[in-house]
């Protein structure tokens, strides 16, 4: 018996230092510090367009980029409560002035990304007809819910909601919201055909083959969709030098073949 | 200080759902449970096992997991739910609806492990001599296996209960996580955790759910040994 | 009555029971793992057997030929279980009125009333079983049984689990039953004393086989029984009355309660004098001796310490394993064992008149018993 646990003893002291060995030479191959990586907090939205960059940057400087994508909300909480990120990427300068006013971000570092546009969005094969003015009876274009993202604090809801409001269609439909945790929620809904319309941002239909496009609310309904992005307070090098790749014209072509509006002097 | 502690309506109404569901799914899976308990108990057949591990599967399984395939089977263009919502007009996923039957299915296993403890604890010597008196099978389990079991039934109800308090996973996936309809209490607190300025509201629910989980355990240990007690003293 | 032929087997055991049963209260008996248990289970329904036939009052309850196997709860057949089993969350008055309601309604035979009065369960009707006595619970597990009104009763070793105080105390309330309910009972015990209280008629059993059914007398002369019964040893029990205590002598003296058969209606009773007792004189006793006990003599003998003498006349005798059984009339029938060569050398034959010795030490009571 004594012999048995004292066997146990020895194996379980032989996995520890296996598995603190291991850890340590992950960072070893790596370079032997996160300098060597950035770590990107970007918007929902930019998931797709986020990574192709990432990727391409990686292939050309060998700098690892990584990528955490949720709605601009959350992840300001996140760095607000310590995340690690280098590189924040909001859909909207509410948050990005939400982290700052918190000492969080470089305010000096802070860009206008890029642009993006609301659209109306329903499952493929349940289009309906609208009308994007004031007088139109929304509430009896389409059955069941419509689906954003939360108007509380997701952008791409906030948009919807001022959006909504500006066409008096906000009290009409304000009891069939299905409210989701970022905009792909919101897309995801349409998708499933568990809500017949849903507002996204227009790069977000183009990705989905399971919903059409109905109409694109206009412009003047709600404010300028902006994507800031900015440094976080002790970023890394390399995190200076990828937030430049993005203001690149290289970035602009992916970013404009995805369908975001890049700005001009902004 | 006590203003902070005072709930909003937000909040109400995710506690208010929350207990409602657990409700519901307590109802929905007491039946099914004591059926499936009582023949985990009782008989031998060959697809006993399978049986057996596909009640069990959402004990093991992530609850995401279940809540997925609850939604490609129940979605509005699920397997099941196309039919569903064609015959019946009725929406099941992302509503209320679903957030009992994640519950359930998540719970179901409890339910049946305990009412399944209950019966074989009963004394099968019992419901012979219940036999041989004149009791048919389906009266020897009525006034007999039952009252015995109840136990164990009751045991089963509660943890159904209290796991339907704490269900997430299953429920934000097949449920979502709509403010006023599927928005149960741990998934409010999970939304304040996640939006800026959410630490007051979270902090609230937090107290709730521990002194309604409280609740539910002491209510049920009192129900406990009440019914043991009549069981056994009278 | 009851009319069996049936096998069953359950892995290394099997059990053959042949018997047609007409009277209305029959022993079964047999040693412990004989298949006694196992056969009332058969009878009842909770077991089915692998082939054969049984059949109540000409209604058939199994037959393996043509498939018919009415289950338990449609049999109408009674049991009172060894270890009572009565339901714990009822109470007494709810465990005895379980099957009473579950009978037909032209089928009830007894009221609460009656079966409390009979048993005397008045002072438990409402506890719970957990708080009865093992005696008090037989009593009610008894009364549940005759309130389903049964056609027939099988009582599977009733006082197994009970001590002699309380077997003493059980036993008048079953032959109660046995004389005034008027339904057909099996009685199923390993020990032949307590068997031999309650019924004349025998279904003997050993090691899944039917080895004799008959009356006790016959069967003791039966070698197939004589082969498994004597290593346990057979017993006579007689129903006495106490007569008076002799308190010089201490001794109590006993007189036969009925006469039995075709005896001189004139002679006096036969008697027998037991260590003294405590029984009150006037009541009526089971009075049990071995075989093996009673020594015979060709002629009375003088000025013994042996406190009974009797005469009786030898009815039949058989030779087993070097023993003689020899069956005595001396007013009742009465079983001696003696050994073979004894029984040569005192020249015994049918019909012949011996003399019987038998210490008071080795006459027990067993119990006051209950005869209307």
């Amino acid at each position: 018996m004594k012999a048995l646990s004292l066997w146990m003893v020895f194996v379980l002291a032989v996995w520890c230092l296996v598995a603190a060995g291991c850890d340590r030479g992950d960072r070893a191959v790596s370079g032997g510090q996160a300098a060597g990586t950035v770590t990107v907090f970007a918007a929902a939205s930019t998931t797709e367009v986020m990574t192709e960059l990432a990727r391409r940057y990686e292939a050309a400087t060998g700098v690892k980029i990584k990528c955490s994508f949720a709605s601009s909300s959350t992840l300001a909480k996140q760095i607000e409560a310590g995340a690690q990120a280098d590189v924040y990427v909001s859909a909207n300068p509410t948050w990005m002035d939400y982290l700052i006013d918190r000492h969080m971000i470089q305010g000096q570092t802070r860009v206008a990304l890029v642009g993006n546009e609301l659209v109306l969005i329903a499952p493929r094969g349940r289009r309906f007809t609208v009308q994007m003015k004031q007088d139109f009876a929304i509430a009896d274009a389409f059955a069941g819910r419509l689906a954003v993202g939360d108007p509380d604090h997701v952008p791409a809801g906030i948009y919807a909601r001022q959006a909504l409001e500006n066409l008096g269609w906000w009290s009409a439909l304000e009891d069939r919201l299905v409210p989701a945790m970022d905009v792909r929620g919101a897309l995801l809904f349409v998708e499933l055909a568990e809500a017949d319309a849903g507002i996204v941002y227009e790069t977000d239909a183009v990705i989905s083959d399971k919903v059409e496009v109905i109409a694109a609310f206009p412009q003047a309904t709600y404010d300028a969709v902006r994507y800031p992005a900015a440094l976080c307070h002790g970023a890394s090098d390399q995190a200076e030098a990828f937030l430049e790749y993005l203001q690149s014209s290289k970035a602009a072509e992916v970013f404009t073949k995805a369908g975001f509006r890049t700005l001009n002097g902004d | 200080m006590l203003r902070s502690l005072s709930l909003t309506p937000e909040e109400w109404s995710a506690v208010i759902l929350s207990v409602k569901v657990a409700l519901w799914c307590v109802l929905v899976t007491t039946v099914p449970g004591v059926a499936i308990g009582w023949v985990l108990a009782r008989k031998r057949f060959w697809g006993l096992i399978m049986v057996d591990a596909v009640v069990h599967l959402p004990l093991v399984l992530p609850p995401v997991v279940v809540g997925y395939v609850l939604l490609v089977a129940l979605g509005r263009r699920g397997v099941v739910g196309r039919f569903i919502y064609e015959t019946l007009g009725l929406e099941v996923a992302f509503t209320w609806r679903a957030a009992v039957i994640a519950s359930a299915i998540m719970g179901f296993p409890l339910m049946v492990r305990a009412v399944r403890l209950g019966m074989e604890l009963v004394d099968r010597r019992l419901e012979q001599a219940a036999r041989t008196l004149g009791a048919s099978p389906g009266r020897v389990f009525v006034t007999i296996t039952l009252p015995l079991a109840m136990p164990g039934i009751l045991t089963g109800m509660v943890l159904s209960f209290a796991r339907s308090l704490g269900e997430f996973g299953a429920t934000i996936t097949f449920a979502g996580n709509i403010a006023g309809d599927t928005r149960t209490l741990p998934l409010a607190v999970f939304t304040y955790t996640q939006v800026p300025g959410g630490e007051g509201p979270a902090m609230r629910l937090v107290v709730l759910s521990v002194l309604l989980s409280l609740a539910a355990l002491i209510v049920s240990e009192l129900l406990a040994r009440r019914v043991k007690r009549m069981v056994e003293h009278g | 009555m009851l009319d069996l032929d049936i096998t069953f087997g359950r892995g290394s055991f099997s059990l053959r029971l042949q018997a047609k049963l007409t009277e209305r209260v029959i022993g079964l008996f047999g040693r412990s793992g004989s298949g006694k248990t196992t056969a009332v289970h058969l009878v009842a329904g909770l077991l089915a057997p692998r082939q054969g036939r049984i059949a109540l009052d000409g209604r058939t309850l199994f037959s393996a030929a043509d498939r018919i196997n009415v289950p338990a709860h449609r049999r109408r057949i009674g049991v009172v279980f060894q270890d009572t089993r009565l339901f714990p969350h009822l109470s007494v008055r709810n465990n005895l009125g379980y099957g009473q309601r579950l009978a037909p309604a032209g089928d009830r035979r007894f009221g609460l009333d009656q079966i409390v009065e009979l048993l005397e369960l008045g002072s438990l009707l409402d506890r719970r079983p957990q708080h009865l006595s093992g005696g008090e619970r037989q009593r009610v597990a008894l009364g549940r049984a005759l309130l389903s009104s049964p056609k027939l009763l099988l009582m599977d070793e009733p006082l197994a689990a009970l001590d002699q105080r309380l077997k003493k105390q059980i036993i008048p309330f079953l032959q109660r039953v046995r004389d005034r309910v008027g339904i057909p009972i099996i009685y199923i015990s390993h020990e032949i004393s307590e068997v031999l209280q309650l019924a004349d008629h025998l279904l003997v059993l050993d090691e899944g086989q039917t080895i004799g059914c008959g009356r006790y007398g016959d069967l003791a002369q039966e070698h197939r029984v004589l082969d498994h019964v004597l290593p346990t040893g057979l017993m006579n029990v007689l129903e006495m009355i106490v007569a008076d205590h002799e308190q010089q002598s201490g001794c109590t003296r006993l007189v036969l309660a009925d006469r039995v058969g075709d005896s001189d209606a004139g002679a006096p009773r036969f008697e027998l004098r037991s260590a003294l007792s405590d029984v009150a004189v006037g009541e009526r006793v089971s009075v049990a001796t071995r075989p093996q006990d009673i020594a015979l003599a060709l002629a009375a003998v003088e000025a013994t310490s042996v406190r009974n003498q009797f005469a009786g006349t030898i009815r039949r005798f058989v030779h087993h394993g070097g023993q003689a059984i020899v069956e005595l009339d001396v007013g009742a029938p009465l079983l001696v064992e003696i050994s073979s060569g004894s029984f040569s050398r005192l020249e015994l034959a049918v019909g012949k008149r011996v003399w019987c010795l038998l210490k008071a030490n080795a006459v027990q009571l067993l119990g006051v018993c209950s005869r209307s």
